[in-house]
C-alpha cells in the first residue's frame, strides 16, 4: 500500500503545470535575482546591513572591546572617543561593547516571535482554510478579536499580566502578531486548493496531509518569506518599546530598547548614551525592510515578464 | 441597504466587545500576582488578605467573576487605581481628550504631508524620486519612535532653542477651563490666544515624531494607487479631450487614488494608539499613553486594563467610521 502511494505521488510531483528541472529552475531563479536587484537596488544595501548584523552578533566577543556588563564607576558618563567608540553609560560601561552584545538579544528576538507567530497562525489559517465551514468561521472570528486590539496595546497588556522580561516580552508579541499570519495563509490555501492539480493529486490517492505538504504548502511560503522579513523589523521594534516602557527586557541586560530607555533621561546632557542603541535598532530595522523589500520584487511576477 | 450593514457591524462590535473584555479578563485572571495581596497592601495578615478576597468576589469562579466584571463594566466601572485610589474610569476622562488631540493632529499632519507628495512622485516618476521615496518609506517605518522622540527633544529644544522640551503647556501658564479636555480648542474657546499659542507649540514635536512612520506609509500607497488610476482608460479620455494635467491629475485620479490610503486609515489608528505609549512617555504628554506608563512602573493593573480597553473601543469605533465614509466617498460601493 505505501509502495503504491508513494509511486503514484511519484506521477504528481510532475504533474503540476511549470514544473522544470532543477537545474532551470536555479537559472530561472538567479535570473530573477539579478532582475529584482536591478529594480531594487537597496536590497543590496538591505543584505549587507543585515549581513553585517548577523557577523557582529556571532562574533561579539571578539569585536566587543569590553565586557558589555562590567562596571567602571571611574569612568561613567564619557563621551565618545578612541577608548570607547560609543562612549560610556552613568555606570562606566562600554556602550559600543554593549551594543554590539545587543545584537544577538534582537536577532534572537526577531527569529524566535516570528516563528512562533508564523507557525501559530499558519496551523490556525490552515485548519481553517481546510475545514472550512463552522470551524473556519469561528477561528476567524477569534482571530478578529486579536485584531481589534491596537497591536503595542494587547503585547503591553499582556506583558504587565506576565511580569516584565525578555520571556514573557516575546511571549505578549508572538500572541499579538500571529493573527496576520492565519489570515494570509488561510486566503493562500482557499485559493490554491481549489487548482486543477490538486484535486489532481487527491483524485491519483494522494493522502490530504501529502496534498497539504507537498501541492498546497510550498505555495504559501513564498507570500509568507515576504511576510516574515517585513514583520520580523516591526516585531524588534515593538519589544524594544516594550522594553523601553519598562516591561520588556530589564537592565543590566544589553537590549538596544532598554538601553535606549536608561539613557534617556541623559539626551541633553550625554547624548550618546541613547543615541547609539537607537541607531542599531534602526540599522536592524531599515536592513530588515530593505531585505523584505527586494524579496517581494523577486517574487512579483510582474517583474519576471521583464528582460533581464 | 446602508442601515442593513450598519445593523450587522453594531452586531459584529457587540461580539467584539465581548472577546476584548474576555480577553483582558483572562490576562486579569491568570497573572501570576494575587490580586487581592496586592489591594490589601504590603502590611495585611494572612487572615484580611482572606476576608478582601471574599470581599471583592475573588474566591468565586471564573465565570461568576467574569459576569460580575460585564455587569461593573457595563456600569462604567473599572475599578480602582491601586496607585491614586481613585476610579480608573475618572483617570481615563481626564486623559483621554489629550491623546485624541494629538492623535487627530498626527493624522492630519500625515494627510497633508503624504498625499502631495504620493501624487507628486507619482505624476514624475524618476529614478531618483522613486528610490528617495522608497528609501524614505523604509526609514519612515524602521525607525524606535521613541528614539526619534529623544532625538527630536535634544535638536530642537537642546541645540535649537525653538521648541519646547515636553508636556501640554508651559509651567508658568495654567490650563484653561476644562470644556473638551483638548487646550487647544478649550484656548480657543476662551479666546486665550496666548495660551493657545503656547498648546499649539508644545503639540508640533509630539504630533510630528507620532506623523512621521504613517507618513512613510501613506505616501508609498498613495504613489502606487495613483500610478494605477492614471493607466487607466478615463484618465486617457480626460487627457484626449484636451483637459489640463491639473485637472486630470486633481480631480479625476485623485478622488479614486485617495480610496486606497483610505482603507489604511484605521490601521493606522492602531499603530497611533499604541505609539502614542511611546511618544507620549518621552515627551511628558499627559494623555492614556502616559498614564499607562506610570500604571506599569506601579504594576497598577486596573489602570492599564483600562487603558488597553479604552484604546481599543476608540480603534474599532473608528475603523467602523471609516468604513462609512469609504461609502461615502466611493458611491460604486454597496453594502
Amino acid at each position: 500500500m505505501k509502495r503504491d502511494n508513494s509511486k503514484t505521488t511519484d506521477v504528481v510531483r510532475h504533474s503540476p503545470p511549470g514544473a522544470t528541472q532543477s537545474r532551470g529552475r536555479m537559472g530561472n531563479l538567479l535570473r530573477r535575482i539579478r532582475i529584482a536587484l536591478r529594480f531594487n537596488r537597496l536590497g543590496v544595501v538591505g543584505l549587507f546591513l543585515i549581513l553585517c548584523l548577523i557577523l557582529v552578533a556571532i562574533f561579539a566577543p571578539l569585536i566587543a572591546p569590553y565586557d558589555p556588563s562590567k562596571l567602571n564607576i571611574q569612568e561613567r558618563l564619557q563621551p565618545p572617543s578612541i577608548r570607547h567608540l560609543f562612549g560610556t553609560d552613568a555606570a562606566g560601561r562600554d556602550i559600543f561593547s554593549r551594543v554590539v552584545y545587543g545584537a544577538r538579544i534582537s536577532l534572537r528576538v526577531a527569529v524566535v516571535v516570528v516563528a512562533i507567530a508564523a507557525s501559530v497562525g499558519a496551523a490556525i489559517g490552515m485548519t481553517a482554510a481546510l475545514c472550512g465551514g463552522l470551524i473556519d468561521e469561528a477561528l476567524m472570528r477569534f482571530t478578529d478579536i486579536f485584531l481589534a486590539f491596537p497591536p503595542l496595546i494587547l503585547a503591553m497588556a499582556i506583558n504587565a499580566g506576565l511580569g516584565p522580561g525578555i520571556e514573557s516580552a516575546m511571549f505578549a508579541v508572538a500572541v499579538t502578531w500571529w493573527t496576520g499570519y492565519a489570515r494570509m495563509i488561510r486566503g493562500q490555501v482557499m485559493t490554491t486548493k481549489n487548482n486543477l492539480y490538486v484535486d489532481g493529486a487527491r483524485a491519483i490517492g494522494a493522502s490530504r496531509g501529502r496534498v497539504l505538504i507537498c501541492h498546497i504548502l510550498p505555495n504559501c511560503i513564498g507570500p509568507t518569506t515576504v511576510e516574515v522579513t517585513l514583520d520580523a523589523g516591526a516585531v524588534v521594534l515593538t519589544v524594544a518599546g516594550l522594553s523601553f516602557i519598562g516591561l520588556g527586557v530589564q537592565p543590566p541586560t544589553p537590549e538596544w530598547g532598554a538601553m535606549v530607555s536608561e539613557g534617556h533621561g541623559y539626551i541633553l546632557t550625554q547624548w550618546w548614551w541613547p543615541t547609539f542603541p537607537g541607531l542599531a535598532l534602526c540599522w536592524m530595522v531599515v536592513g530588515l525592510n530593505l531585505v523584505g523589500d527586494f524579496l517581494r520584487d523577486l517574487l512579483d511576477p510582474r517583474l519576471q515578464g521583464r528582460s533581464g | 441597504m446602508i442601515l442593513r450593514y450598519l445593523l450587522r457591524r453594531c452586531i459584529f462590535l457587540l461580539f467584539v466587545i465581548v472577546g476584548v473584555t474576555g480577553l483582558l479578563f483572562l490576562i486579569t485572571y491568570s497573572i501570576p500576582v494575587d490580586p487581592a495581596r496586592v489591594a490589601a497592601g504590603p502590611g495585611a495578615t494572612p487572615k484580611q488578605v482572606e476576608n478582601l478576597r471574599q470581599k471583592l468576589g475573588l474566591d468565586r469562579p471564573a465565570y461568576v467573576q467574569y459576569l460580575t466584571y460585564m455587569k461593573n463594566l457595563f456600569r462604567g466601572d473599572l475599578g480602582k487605581s491601586t496607585r491614586t485610589k481613585k476610579p480608573v474610569i475618572e483617570e481615563l476622562k481626564s486623559y483621554l481628550p489629550a491623546s485624541l488631540e494629538l492623535m487627530v493632529a498626527a493624522m492630519l499632519i500625515n494627510v497633508l504631508i503624504a498625499v502631495p507628495f504620493g501624487v507628486l512622485s507619482a505624476v514624475r516618476p524618476g529614478h531618483l524620486a522613486d528610490s528617495v521615496s522608497r528609501l524614505f518609506a523604509a526609514l519612515g517605518m524602521g525607525l524606535p519612535l521613541f528614539w526619534v522622540a529623544l532625538l527630536a527633544q535634544f535638536i530642537f529644544y537642546g541645540k535649537l532653542h525653538v521648541l519646547p522640551f515636553g508636556g501640554r503647556l508651559s509651567t508658568s501658564l495654567l490650563p484653561p477651563a476644562h470644556f473638551t479636555g483638548s487646550f487647544i480648542i478649550d484656548a480657543l474657546v476662551a479666546g486665550d490666544w496666548l495660551l493657545f499659542k503656547d498648546a499649539l507649540v508644545h503639540l508640533i514635536l509630539p504630533a510630528i515624531v507620532m506623523a512621521l512612520p504613517e507618513i512613510a506609509v501613506t505616501s508609498r500607497l498613495m504613489r502606487s494607487s495613483m500610478l494605477e488610476v492614471l493607466g487607466q482608460d478615463y484618465i486617457r479620455t480626460a487627457r484626449s479631450k484636451g483637459l489640463p494635467e491639473r485637472l486630470v491629475v486633481g480631480k479625476h485620479a485623485l478622488r479614486n487614488a485617495l480610496l486606497v490610503p483610505l482603507t489604511m486609515v484605521g490601521m493606522q489608528v492602531g499603530w497611533i494608539l499604541g505609539n502614542t505609549l511611546l511618544v507620549e512617555t518621552v515627551f511628558s504628554w499627559g494623555g492614556l499613553g502616559f498614564l499607562a506608563f506610570n500604571a506599569i512602573y506601579k504594576l497598577d493593573f486596573p489602570v492599564i486594563m483600562g487603558v488597553a480597553l479604552v484604546m481599543c473601543f476608540v480603534f474599532v469605533i473608528l475603523n467602523l467610521l471609516v468604513d462609512i465614509l469609504y461609502a461615502y466617498i466611493d458611491p460604486r460601493i454597496l453594502y
